[in-house]
């Protein structure tokens, strides 16, 4: 196995629940590998200034003006949340007023909302729609598309709406549904019994314990890389 | 099954690689995609390699559970029409796609897209009506059941053979075709200010046309109605649209169309509609299986056509049952996982001839533990028999045929001494939770008013739900009718127009108070009343007879002078 050195190791050691226990797990430390050989490198937590648009045909993910980006660059605060989606999951289309929520109670207490889109036919245009049709505007600035699947390998997400949370360091502490509204496909709760993100968003704002490392979230399955 | 388990067995034996073009297309186009395309329920399409590539796992797993295609009897030993399911090859035959890397194939064996019809079903309607305005639903929440109102502008007599709701969003989960004849749900409607009646129940004037159950869920087709499925639609009448709404993450706008195919043939057959119904709920919290029963014996020998089961959440199962009466039993009807969402009327493939003697039997299961998903208590609480979302009911309403209109009549009386029955059952048990429940004494009130054994006790029921709530039109009306059967005009007389203040499109009210003017000499006022009587309820034969008598009496009155 390829070990990259210096800040990405520190990344990828530092991670915990999804990452070794990934099967991707040594594709995305290739990538990320790969991306310092190249010289256009994901820079990572506290690593000085936003990253520069990099045209190299290394994978990255991309904001909606198709310009590379790396989430965790910016973990200068207390917590980053990235949310997988899809723009024709209903689950994920279900969930929007409920991510419009914690997203408008947990950013001003200092935690990023991340909308990865994963799936590569999903265009810039479509996902913008999707971002106004289901009213998710507030976050629009940090919407991004993953279509090389850099962040599905680097987090372990297997279906829309996963969330994945982070801790300054790039310590990943969570990932796993928003809650439990939908038990299974097909079924779902008029209300959920436990929020779990929440729950361990405010856990890391209260410096509490975090209550679980994840349960399995329930959607629409990310399809591979065409 | 047919021609696609035909090329399952011919071409899937064990190392055949199996690919969409050849294997998984033509099981997709025909379970999936017809919901699954452009403009139907289905909230993405399942038409393409790549579509369903995407989804592979997702289908299989649902496939897997029975989520879908969406279908909640089980095989029963009598099929339903339409009946939705995929064969255990089929299952297997998509695994082993997607376990095997879920390939293309050769393009040449894609079958065509089936041709599927193009706007309404059957074609152009002979009459299409619209909801008057648009309901927004909000983009979260809990899901939301609401009544609409639609006049039908139709003012001769029609018959009906079919039907299609159209219901243009998919926030549309089910929907129940309901008819009002009188305008008690207009007015319902009116009492507030946004569109629609909210609750699981209609106005009780709202009802199945009849001898038919009218449902709608995603998938539903439409088709040219069998003799027993025509149905008299009457001049004026109302349709009332019941329908599940689930919010889908956005603001949604609904503005459903039914559309009405008309026959020149009038409705022929003897048939009958009997509800099996349990009262006496009373789920504690925690129960995760309590049995819940109604029965009925057959007067006749009749032939089922069709049924509807409905509960709301917390339904666990539910069975339907004949005994016949050489101790057989034979099941009709087995939901083994209740999910109020995809309720709806399941019509039999064909009709289930049934002896005299043959005992029906309503089997419900209750789950109101936390185990139910559905449950919409955290923690569980007590729940008991009612109408409201918050109350459970336990109901199998099923549609029967009979040979002989004598037939029809005696199954009719036998369904009703049964409903009377069920309904003072209920009352008493209604008031026994809350003495002061009006609704449960005018209920007793009505009941007991037809039995000369029982007339103190609707005359004590009637005035304690007066009494309780002096604006109960109903309560008035009922008390005219005890006051008319003693000859006691005035008071009735009093009764009456009390009613109509309360309840001025009270039909009956008019009518009776048009017939009772007319005996105590004031024929204009009688005229008035039951020319408002007959606009009411154009049905009114009474009123209109009346009318017809009265107006020919004072022609000759005028001629005379």
């Amino acid at each position: 196995m390829h070990i990259p050195s210096g800040q990405s190791l520190s990344l990828a050691g530092s991670a915990r629940a999804g990452f070794f226990s990934s099967p991707g797990v040594t594709v995305a430390f290739m990538l990320l590998g790969a991306s310092t050989l190249v010289g256009c490198r994901a820079p990572l937590a506290n690593a000085g200034p936003a990253p520069k648009p990099c045209m190299s045909p290394v994978a990255t993910a991309l904001t909606l003006d198709q310009t590379p980006i790396e989430p965790l660059a910016s973990i200068s605060r207390r917590a980053t949340a990235m949310i997988f989606m899809a723009v024709e999951c209903p689950i994920c289309n279900r969930y929007a007023p409920e991510i419009q929520r914690l997203a408008a109670r947990f950013e001003t207490a200092g935690v990023d909302f991340w909308l990865v889109y994963p799936n590569a036919d999903e265009s810039p245009e479509v996902v913008r729609k999707h971002v106004e049709d289901y009213q998710l505007t507030a976050l629009s600035k940090r919407v991004i598309r993953d279509p090389q699947h850099v962040l599905v390998q680097r987090t372990g997400a297997r279906v829309t709406p996963e969330v994945v949370v982070y801790r300054p360091g790039g310590e990943q502490v969570y990932r796993g549904r928003i809650d439990d509204r939908f038990p299974a496909l097909g079924l779902d709760r008029r209300e959920p019994t436990r929020r779990d993100l929440e729950q361990v968003l405010s856990a890391i704002l209260d410096s509490r314990p975090i209550p679980t490392s994840g349960e399995p979230a329930v959607g629409c399955y990310i399809p591979p890389r065409p | 099954m047919g021609w696609v388990s035909q090329i399952v067995a011919q071409s899937t034996g064990p190392g055949t690689p199996i690919t969409f073009n050849q294997h998984i297309a033509p099981l997709v186009f025909r379970h999936c995609a017809p919901c699954h395309r452009p403009g139907q329920a289905g909230p993405f399409s399942l038409l393409t390699f790549d579509q369903v590539r995407k989804r592979g796992p997702q289908i299989v797993e649902v496939i897997t559970n029975q989520v879908m295609p969406p279908w909640p009897p089980a095989k029963s030993s009598v099929a339903f029409e339409g009946e939705r399911r995929l064969a255990a090859s089929e299952i297997q035959l998509m695994e082993r796609w997607v376990a095997g890397g879920s390939l293309e194939g050769d393009k040449k064996q894609l079958p065509a897209l089936p041709i599927w019809p193009q706007g309404w079903q059957l074609g152009e309607p002979d009459l299409v009506v619209r909801m008057p305005q648009a309901y927004l639903l909000g983009s979260a929440g809990k899901d939301v059941y609401r009544h609409f109102v639609i006049p039908i502008p139709s003012t001769v007599r029609r018959y009906v053979h079919a039907m299609e709701l159209r219901p243009g969003n998919q926030s549309v989960h089910h929907a129940f075709l309901l008819f009002d004849v009188t305008r008690q749900s207009r007015r319902t409607d009116a009492e507030d200010a946004e569109l629609g009646i909210p609750g699981m129940s209609p106005p009780q004037s709202a009802q199945s046309p009849p001898g038919q159950f009218v449902s709608w869920k995603p998938g539903t087709t439409v088709r040219r109605g069998a003799p027993d499925e025509i149905w008299t639609l009457q001049p004026n009448t109302d349709l009332v649209l019941q329908m599940h709404l689930q919010p889908t993450g956005k603001p949604e706008t609904i503005q459903a169309e039914v559309g009405f195919y008309f026959t020149n043939t009038p409705p022929t057959q003897f048939l009958g509609k009997l509800g099996l119904i349990n009262y006496a709920i009373d789920l504690p919290a925690g129960v995760t299986n309590q049995v819940v029963q109604d029965s009925f014996d057959l007067p006749r020998d009749v032939e089922l056509l069709g049924l509807i089961p409905h509960s709301h959440y917390i339904g666990r199962s539910v069975r339907g049952l004949a005994v016949l009466p050489t101790g057989e039993p034979r099941e009709f009807l087995n939901i083994p996982r209740w999910d109020f969402r995809w309720q709806g009327d399941y019509r039999f493939a064909a009709p289930l001839a049934l002896p005299k003697g043959t005992r029906l039997i309503m089997e419900w299961s209750f789950d109101n533990s936390t185990n139910n998903v559905f449950n919409p208590r955290n923690p569980p609480t007590r729940v008991v028999y009612g109408l409201n979302t918050t109350n459970e009911m336990a109901e199998l309403w099923i549609r029967m045929r009979c040979k002989t209109l004598e037939d029809q009549e005696a199954l009719k009386d036998s369904i009703s001494a049964k409903d009377k029955q069920g309904s003072i059952d209920f009352n008493k048990w209604r008031i026994t939770q809350n003495p002061n429940d009006a609704m449960g004494h005018l209920r007793l009130g009505q009941v007991f008013l037809d039995d000369p054994k029982r007339q103190n006790d609707s005359l004590r029921h009637l005035k304690t739900a007066l009494r309780i709530n002096p604006k109960l039109d109903e309560a008035h009306y009922a008390m005219a009718m005890f006051l008319i059967a003693r000859g006691q005009n005035r008071m009735a007389k009093t009764a009456l127009e009390t009613t109509i203040g309360l309840n001025p499109e009270h039909a009956d009210a008019h009518g009776n108070l048009g017939l009772l003017l007319w005996k105590l000499g004031d024929v204009e006022g009688s005229e008035r009343h039951l020319q408002t009587a007959l606009t009411l309820n154009p049905q009114d034969e009474l009123a209109r007879e009346a009318l017809t008598e009265l107006r020919t009496i004072r022609t000759f009155r005028k001629l005379g002078k």
